[in-house]
């Protein structure tokens, strides 16, 4: 706690690292309300950050990582032998194939584990919000309970790795305009561990800097004029004593690490001008490519948990109810070459053993089966028998009898493929499944966290994996 | 290999809560769950397996405080210590274990449990494969903690007696007169009328004590006579009262919300019902009893409705039971989310309570569901409380409903009155008298005074106004703040010092940041709306109920669509009809321009209205009829209303239209009304200029009349009366009426300040300051625009020095004048003449101070 008789001005020149540690620090009410913290986990860590990289609106998995039997377009053709309207490629490792698109995440796959029988919830009805909720979470909704997104576990599990940087940062995700929006914000939340678990979002990584700039139209020197004003004003207040509490310093602190964040080196990553152009050109071929170089950029200084998104907005993106051949084409183009460099990058740096990277996506796509082969859910995507159209060719409804998962360093297998789906139609999973939950808690493990890692709420435990039952999958990870 | 071995899951929760509850209950066959013997490879769960089985048959003798034959199952130890025969069990070996031995004896002094069935064979096996696994036990977990239950009567005792010289007169000081004694702690009135003022102010009404208030205060002759009023003079601003307490029942009763569910109508708003019961101060029992049995179209019948999600849900998120966990949690301050899907272990509600409560809302027979899994049981209709009267499971659903309320609102039922007055006091002095607040079973730190407010409040017509009168005049409310110091945040007991230093909610903060910086709201189109998906328009549900008068009000009580009948081209659309796009004319001559218009239409499965010629309005789904005013585009004289209506499918399916428009006077009265029937002329061919006036219709044929409102497959009718309507129509808002936070949609400054989004109930928010809110603050746009504008608004206020704006903005935020060190500062950044940027700065600055946020 500061002294409030101290130099403040001194104070906030003191810019170096040891900044930002506002979302470690702690203020407990001592009206028996706050939320309880369990005991540290204990358990060895094999990675330090998490980056999750998000495939928003569902991505099919015989479109990108599962390829499958090859059928090119040709109008008159039925929708039932479209599994796949791709080829496949090699990938550096003998036995993996991927989807035509994906060269070099192909080139990359020897430093990374695909699994690819990730099976998702059965929510009865797909609602992409949804099934978002419950990948990030681990809990389907609705909860009495406000469920914790991963990133705020793990914030709260470990704090941030550099005071400097905000332990729980989400990229690429915008609310304005976005037909979901209130439910995207249901799940990208600190929830029940508190409001200083919220994540600090990125919405758009193009314009990163922003988020810690001062406001529009207002130069550096104004800026903190401003602060030294507030630190005057603080200075010569004459409110009484007994309001100077813990409360009222927090709030100082609060705003001193606000300030200091932006004044912070730490503060350079998030200003993509900085990176050589090189780099940043291999990265500007998407927003979501920009995403990643802020990720790596954060890694660099020191950053816990970042989830970098394509972004999920009903109809856009992944979520492909039409054109799904044409527009995945796109979107491949828009992930391959910053999912590669990212990896390398952090491999180059020596970053990838203590990074561990998952790319996933809330369920898979299939041309005739909605939910899955054996729990089938209502058809929300029209698909004609017979495809004359090229726009009805492609996957276009929703599928979570098996997704693909990739994993990156942070102790993940280098060139293993896990879990088999069936060749043919329905392509669901036939060996090793893994669902939300364990997929989290191998996750978790990585990180050094227990899956039964929790906190009281209501006077109950809360779990990070759901119900604390969630099993780490050690073949993937160590 | 499991790396964390999971023994403990929330099923065990709750089986855990079952023990305290009842040790004393004779388990009755038909609440044994059904089981079937556990496959061999999966591992014996204690908390699913074991524990109900101890519970069931052992429990009476053996757990809490009883010990039969000296043995105890409270905890693992105490099972492996065993009884005076010495360990009840060897651990892996279940064949030396004496507590198998004695559970399939059947000698007569030997066998256990001693009466009754004998354990069944799973039972046995389970137990000896638990045994054989080494006992896995939950640790800390023991059977038969006691959880405290607070008696449930009111209770009225007397007002102490203390010495005349303590001029006490305040009931609540009073009884604390007793209590400082104890507890060595100095009653000190603070004298500050400023702190006061502010205080109270925020307090009551959520705003910062006018100037003129505070002055006159400042100014009084006697001081608590001039408190007291100044406290009356707050809470008679109805409408500022409204605004405020809006906050504090949004967040209980979940609404304002926007969210998750929305795309299938998943929340009925209750805005109106709301705000009028605010402002008219409806007595609190009724304010309950319309929440939990509300009449037709009151507008109260979205708190029991709860939250629809599209899909499957989760069994204890049914919305009977979010039903039953809301009642529970807001009127009575106990939880039941843990006994919605299992018997609970934080308290003791049995899985069987909540669903008994939920039956109440259900239209047929619940079925008892264990952590989601089916029972085999169905739930009967109780409540909670069976000793103040039961529920006829043979009524309707209304008339269970009713019986609830009642029951809720008993003269017997004090809880009812403690829940809410220990919510109001925590609201004013910042901690319950009972904490949590949602555990009323746990102990108040001084439970007469707590017994004595609530009694005052169920004797004084639920008057909620009385009860913060009677708060806020005590001295006890009147005491220096209490800062929330570290030491204060220890073990140590809670003593009552004087009221926490609390912090702005978001709504408070904005509406401070609104006051100092004149940029109120302007009440635009899209505040005023309901979103097409019954979210949002919450000003327009409030410009409603200030309109008050029914007959301006479209939604009020005259039934919408009375007279309309569906209609189409052919005679048997409500069957079938091809997919189509049909035309439909009609003629309206009218006498002169109404006032108002509201057109209300929809049609099945689309369609676009047409005023004069001018497009008023589509829709293209016709389970949400829209509804817009048309007025400005009509005449007097002839009119035409027409209207292009398209059967969408790749097959015949039912079709129809139907609407109505109603015109209203100056003075609301109505002048006019247009129903489709078969008056309307119909075409199933486009012709040029077909919507205009002057196109002649003679060839078109009659409109086809399918039925009215009332008819299959829409019930288009009883649809709109749950409030599945679009409204684009709002009452005008009151001159002068203030737009407060609380009535904005959610943004990201209100969120970052601690707005919850309303996906739970939430009776006390997270306060902790947090560097992203600081960022928000300290970069955000709603923030800084609000500073930029008010900054414009100070800089054109011409004649005023720049001290004396220094001077009113110290009073507005903070409540108090600046000191000449202050002033001083302010000054220069202000600049003199007062600059624009030297204003934002300033305001800016004092909207960051520590004192801005924070109420003393």
């Amino acid at each position: 706690v500061l002294n409030i008789s101290s130099n403040r001005r001194e104070f906030l020149r003191l810019t170096a690292a040891g900044t930002l540690a506002a979302l470690a620090g702690s203020f407990d009410v001592p009206l028996g309300r706050a939320v309880q913290a369990a005991p540290r986990p204990a358990s060895k860590s094999m990675a330090d950050t998490l980056i999750v990289l998000w495939m928003a609106g569902g991505m099919a998995h015989t479109e990108t990582f599962d390829p499958k039997r090859h059928s090119t377009f040709t109008a008159g053709m039925r929708a039932d032998e479209v599994l796949c309207t791709f080829p496949p490629i090699d990938t550096a490792v003998d036995n993996i194939k991927i989807s035509q698109g994906l060269e070099k995440t192909a080139a990359v796959m020897d430093l990374g584990t695909l699994i690819r029988t990730h099976v998702l919830g059965d929510l009865g009805h797909i609602l992409h919000s949804r099934h978002q909720y419950h990948w990030h979470t681990g809990y389907e909704p609705p909860q009495t309970v406000a469920a914790p997104h991963l990133g705020a576990w793990i914030a709260h599990a470990l704090g941030p790795v550099n005071p400097a940087v905000p332990a729980f940062i989400d990229v690429g995700q915008g609310y304005e305009g976005n037909g979901e929006a209130e439910e995207l914000k249901a799940f990208q939340t600190g929830g029940c561990l508190g409001s200083r678990f919220n994540p600090f979002r990125v919405p758009d990584p193009r314009q990163a800097v922003n988020v810690v700039r001062p406001p529009a139209g207002m130069s550096e020197k104004r800026f903190r004029q401003r602060f030294q004003t507030l630190q005057q004003l603080v200075a010569a207040s004459t409110a009484a004593k007994e309001h100077r509490d813990a409360q009222h310093e927090a709030l100082l602190r609060a705003s001193d690490d606000a300030y200091r964040l932006m004044e912070s080196p730490a503060a350079k990553a998030f200003d993509l001008s900085l990176e050589p152009r090189e780099s940043y050109d291999t990265y500007n071929i998407s927003k979501f490519g920009l995403g990643c170089l802020l990720a790596r950029r954060l890694v660099e200084q020191g950053a816990r948990f970042i989830e970098v998104t394509t972004e999920y907005g009903p109809f856009l993106q992944w979520d492909t109810h039409d054109n799904g051949h044409t527009r995945l084409a796109t979107l491949k183009e828009e992930i391959d070459a910053p999912i590669a460099q990212l990896v390398r990058d952090l491999e180059s740096r020596k970053l990838l053993d203590r990074t561990m990277i998952v790319l996933a996506s809330e369920f898979s796509r299939d041309c005739l089966v909605e939910g899955k082969p054996d729990r089938k859910v209502p058809d929300q995507v029209e698909q004609p028998a017979v495809i004359n159209e090229l726009k009805f060719y492609g996957m276009h409804r929703h599928f979570t009898g098996a997704s693909s998962v990739l994993m990156f360093g942070g102790g993940a297998k280098r060139g293993l493929l896990y879990g088999k789906t069936a060749p043919e139609r329905p392509c669901t999973t036939i060996e090793n499944p893994i669902n939300i939950t364990d997929l989290h808690a191998t996750m978790l493990a990585a990180l050094g966290i227990a899956p039964d890692y929790n906190v009281e709420v209501e006077q109950r435990p809360f779990y990070a994996t759901k119900d604390g039952k969630g099993v780490p999958r050690r073949e993937l990870i160590g | 290999m499991r790396f964390f071995p999971t023994l403990f899951s929330q099923r065990l929760i709750g089986v855990v809560t079952v023990l305290a509850a009842c040790s004393l209950v004779v388990p009755s066959s038909a609440d044994e769950p059904r089981r079937d013997a556990k496959p061999a490879d999966k591992p014996v769960d204690f908390a699913d397996d074991v524990a109900p089985i101890f519970q069931k048959r052992c429990a009476k003798c053996h757990t809490g405080t009883q010990k039969k034959g000296g043995l105890s199952l409270n905890t693992r130890q105490t099972l492996l210590t065993g009884g005076d025969s010495g360990p009840a069990v060897v651990p892996k070996k279940s064949a030396e274990s004496e507590l198998i031995e004695r559970v399939t004896s059947t000698e007569a002094d030997a066998r256990m449990p001693p009466e009754g069935e004998r354990l069944t064979d799973v039972q046995v096996e389970l137990l000896k494969r638990w045994i054989d696994a080494d006992l896995p036990w939950e640790d800390g977990f023991a059977f038969g903690k006691a959880t405290r239950q607070a008696p449930l009567a009111p209770r009225r005792p007397a007002v102490p007696n203390v010495p005349d010289d303590a001029r006490l007169t305040n009931p609540i000081d009073r009884f604390l007169y007793g209590y400082f004694a104890k507890h060595n702690v100095t009653v000190r009135v603070d004298d500050s009328d400023d702190v006061f003022a502010r205080r109270a102010s925020f307090d009551l009404i959520g705003l910062p004590p006018t100037p003129k208030d505070a002055e006159e205060l400042r100014t009084a002759a006697r001081p608590s006579t001039d408190r007291l009023k100044y406290i009356q003079r707050l809470l008679a601003d109805r409408e500022a009262y409204a605004a405020h307490w809006l906050t504090f029942w949004n967040d209980l009763l979940r609404n304002a919300y926007h969210g998750t569910g929305f795309i299938d109508g998943g929340r009925k708003q209750i805005t109106g019902w709301l705000y009028a019961a605010l402002h008219e101060n409806v007595p609190y029992d009724r304010f309950a009893h319309d929440l939990v049995s509300p009449k037709p179209a009151s507008g109260s019948e979205g708190f029991t409705f709860g939250i629809k999600w599209r899909g499957t849900v989760n069994e204890s998120q049914r919305r009977e039971i979010q039903a039953a966990q809301s009642v529970g949690q807001v009127f009575l301050g106990t939880n039941l989310k843990c006994a919605s899907c299992h018997d609970s272990f934080v308290n003791h509600w049995k899985l069987t309570d909540a669903y008994a409560l939920a039956s109440v809302f259900a239209d047929g027979k619940l079925e008892l569901h264990r952590c989601d899994q089916p029972e085999g049981i169905p739930a009967t209709v109780g409540f909670l409380y069976p000793e103040l009267g039961t529920i006829d499971p043979q009524a309707s659903r209304e008339g269970r409903m009713r019986q609830l309320a009642d029951l809720l609102v008993h003269e017997q039922n004090g809880r009812f009155a403690r829940t809410i007055v220990n919510r109001l006091w925590a609201k004013l002095f910042g901690r319950g008298l009972v904490e949590p607040l949602d555990n009323m079973d746990a102990e108040p730190w001084h439970q007469d005074l707590l017994d004595y407010l609530a009694s005052d409040l169920a004797d004084h017509g639920y008057d909620l106004k009385r009860t913060l009168t009677l708060m806020a005049t005590s001295h006890a409310y009147q005491m220096p703040g209490v800062g929330f110091d570290n030491t204060a945040a220890g073990g140590d007991e809670f003593v009552f010092r004087g009221p926490f230093v609390k912090r702005l909610t978001a709504e408070q903060f904005v509406d401070t940041v609104f006051t100092l910086t004149s940029t109120w709201p302007e009440p635009d189109a899209g505040l005023l709306k309901s979103d097409g998906r019954a979210q949002g328009g919450q000003l327009g549900a409030i410009a409603q109920t200030l309109a008050g008068d029914s007959s301006s009000s479209p939604a009020g009580e005259r039934r919408l669509l009375a007279q309309a009948h569906w209609v189409w081209s052919r005679r048997d659309a409500r069957q079938a009809a091809p997919p189509q796009t049909i035309f439909l004319r009609r003629v309206w001559p009218l006498e002169a321009r109404p006032a108002r218009a509201i057109a209300t239409f929809t049609a099945d499965n689309s369609c676009e209205l047409f005023v004069n010629g001018k497009s008023v309005g589509k829709l293209d789904n016709w389970a949400m009829p829209f509804q817009v005013d048309v007025a400005d585009a009509l005449i007097a004289g002839k009119n035409v209303l027409a209207i292009k209506a398209a059967n969408g499918g790749s097959s015949p399916n039912p079709a129809g239209v139907i609407g109505e428009v109603v015109a209203l006077g100056a003075d609301g009265k109505h002048v006019g009304l247009l129903s489709t029937d078969e008056s309307w002329r119909v075409s199933e061919v486009e012709a040029a200029g077909w919507q205009k006036a002057e196109f002649s219709d003679s060839a078109w044929t009659a409109a086809a009349v399918l039925g009215d409102a009332s008819v299959d497959p829409w019930q288009i009718e009883k649809s709109v009366a749950q409030g599945n309507l679009n409204s684009q129509v709002s009452a005008p808002l009151p001159a002068e009426f203030r737009i407060r936070a609380a009535l904005l949609p959610l943004d990201s400054l209100q969120a970052a300040l601690g707005r919850p989004n309303r996906e739970q109930v939430v009776s006390s928010r997270d306060t902790s300051p947090t560097m992203l809110q600081a960022l928000e603050l300290t970069n955000g746009t709603q923030l800084g625009q609000a500073i930029q504008r008010g900054a414009a608004a100070w800089h054109r206020q011409q004649g005023k020095t720049t001290p004396q704006i220094v001077d009113e903005v110290y009073q507005i935020a903070l409540g108090r004048s600046p000191s000449n060190g202050e002033r001083q500062v302010s000054s220069e950044i202000v600049g003199s003449p007062a600059a624009q940027e030297g204003l934002e700065d300033f305001l800016w600055s004092i909207c960051m101070l520590p004192e801005f946020q924070l109420v003393p």
